[in-house]
């Protein structure tokens, strides 16, 4: 079976190394370099705090898989499972997050839910005076994105995949419910199935046959200090998508948050965000009044309606989407590069993967 | 696989650390070995080797690895591209930033 993957982000190329291991013979097509989109800019945060039962049991099916991904693919790629810390800012929002903890527990995540005293406690570095309360699940934590894109990258090549770079896809043809060929810059390649994991390019490529996907596109920007001694652990986020701190492993502190500009378009870098992280980061972390902020960036994230992955087959036959992860690539890619291949390759989808599929999005 | 290079006109050359990025001590060696790994244009090297990362941002090593990288993949300058350079062009304080006076 031949398989195309337009897209060569960590969903893209976990997709396409999990088919290559299981026999199919696969093209990447990627229109700049691996990683290129949202994966190389990611922060790498990866958790199971989420408040339904098919997010909590896939996200704890991943983070096993990430445990065990660098002997997989015999790629060093450093994974610190330093506990994630999800703070509230108000009572309500901590309600909800105790709730939420309730079901984490009830599948065997191990969450803690903390009052404002004990996060003062236990974390000496925070300024607590913002925050409610919080709830900590200690196996998580953050992975560094770039080695989990080289990581598939490297398996991929080593079982007999192909990546070819810089190819943009212009279009896909259709010949009754199956599409029979994509046609890129480079020259037109005939597939048995394509798996469509290009990000916000996605969503254009679906539209030229007719389709379409219910996603927004918010622009995230995040900067990165010099390399500070280790003082951060756990990973932090302020509820819910309002701010996301980690330090990574040689020491930087990366911070990221969500902007709020009607259809963002481009990935520019602006001196509000480096205002108004500076100032959450300095009240949250005051310690890090002095530290000097090295670069800042940005990327295009895709948002589905419920916050979640839209992935499985869509329109045809033989094609499939795997997108609109509100930038929880790394989070999923890996569990859903298996779950997806099997997919493909069998005909039948998984029960995990079904809450997700683009068709029955609507009755999750 | 480290040679006196054409350029070394005499004088003494350390085989295996000539520094092309002195942030993350990084030699010419070990870019070359990432662009013969395959991590072959510039955005993906740089992600893989962390040049362009420290605080210098590339203002030291990202003339010396697109040198390294043309050489090696026989492209003219007009061919190669640099990173994308993004503020702050030098490190500045959180607390600047935040508006604190002090």
């Amino acid at each position: 079976m031949r398989v195309i993957v337009v897209g060569a982000g960590i969903m893209g190329l976990s997709i396409a190394y999990n088919l290559a291991v299981r026999g199919a013979e696969v093209v990447v097509l990627e229109s700049k370099y691996p990683g290129s989109g949202l994966s190389v800019r990611a922060i790498g945060g990866v958790h199971s705090q989420w408040d339904n039962e098919h997010d909590i049991k896939l996200a704890r099916r991943n983070r096993e898989a990430l445990e065990r991904l660098s002997g997989i693919l015999d790629f060093n790629i450093p994974f610190r499972q330093d506990g994630y810390l999800l703070l509230a800012t108000d009572e309500d929002q901590l309600m909800h997050i105790k709730e939420c903890a309730k079901i984490q527990q009830s599948l065997g995540i191990e969450t803690t839910t903390f009052s404002r005293e004990e996060i003062s406690r236990r974390y000496s570095m925070l300024d607590e005076s913002s925050v409610v309360g919080g709830t900590l699940s200690k196996d998580d934590g953050s992975i560094h994105p770039f080695s989990v894109v080289f990581g598939y990258w490297k398996g991929l090549i080593e079982h007999g995949g192909k990546l070819l770079r810089p190819t943009f896809v212009k279009g896909l043809e259709t010949e009754g419910n199956q599409v029979c060929a994509l046609h890129t810059d480079q020259g037109s390649y005939e597939a048995d199935a394509v798996v469509l994991s290009a990000g916000v390019g996605t969503r254009s490529i679906l539209q030229s046959i007719g389709l379409d996907v219910p996603t927004v596109i918010v622009r995230h920007e995040m900067l990165a200090t010099e390399p500070l001694k280790f003082f951060l652990k756990p990973m932090l986020e302020l509820y819910r998508d309002k701010l996301y701190v980690n330090q990574s492993l040689r020491g930087e502190i990366i911070c990221h948050i969500p902007r709020k500009d009607p259809n963002p378009k481009d990935t520019r870098s602006t001196l509000e965000f480096l205002e108004e992280a500076a100032t959450e980061l300095t009240s949250l972390l005051p310690s890090l009044r002095a530290a000097k902020v090295l670069r800042s960036w940005a990327g295009l994230v895709e948002t589905t309606p419920n916050s979640g992955p839209l992935c499985g087959k869509i329109g045809f036959e033989n094609l499939w989407v795997a997108l609109g992860d509100s930038g929880k690539g790394i989070m999923l890619a890996p569990v859903i590069g298996e779950l997806l291949s099997e997919e493909i390759l069998t005909g039948k989808t998984s029960d995990e993967l079904a809450p997700y599929c683009p068709r029955s999005e609507q009755k999750k | 696989m480290a040679t006196r290079s054409k350029g070394d006109q005499g004088g003494r050359v350390i085989l295996g650390k000539k520094i092309v990025c002195f942030c993350e001590d990084l030699t010419e060696e070990d870019v070359l070995e990432a662009i013969r790994l395959g991590y072959d244009d510039i955005e993906t090297l740089k992600r893989y080797a962390g040049f362009s990362t420290g605080p210098c941002q590339g203002k030291t090593c990202l003339m010396h690895v697109l040198r390294l990288l043309g050489t090696e993949k026989k492209l003219k300058p007009a061919q190669l591209r640099l990173t994308t350079q993004r503020p702050p062009v030098d490190p500045v304080r959180l607390s600047v930033l935040a508006g604190e006076t002090q």
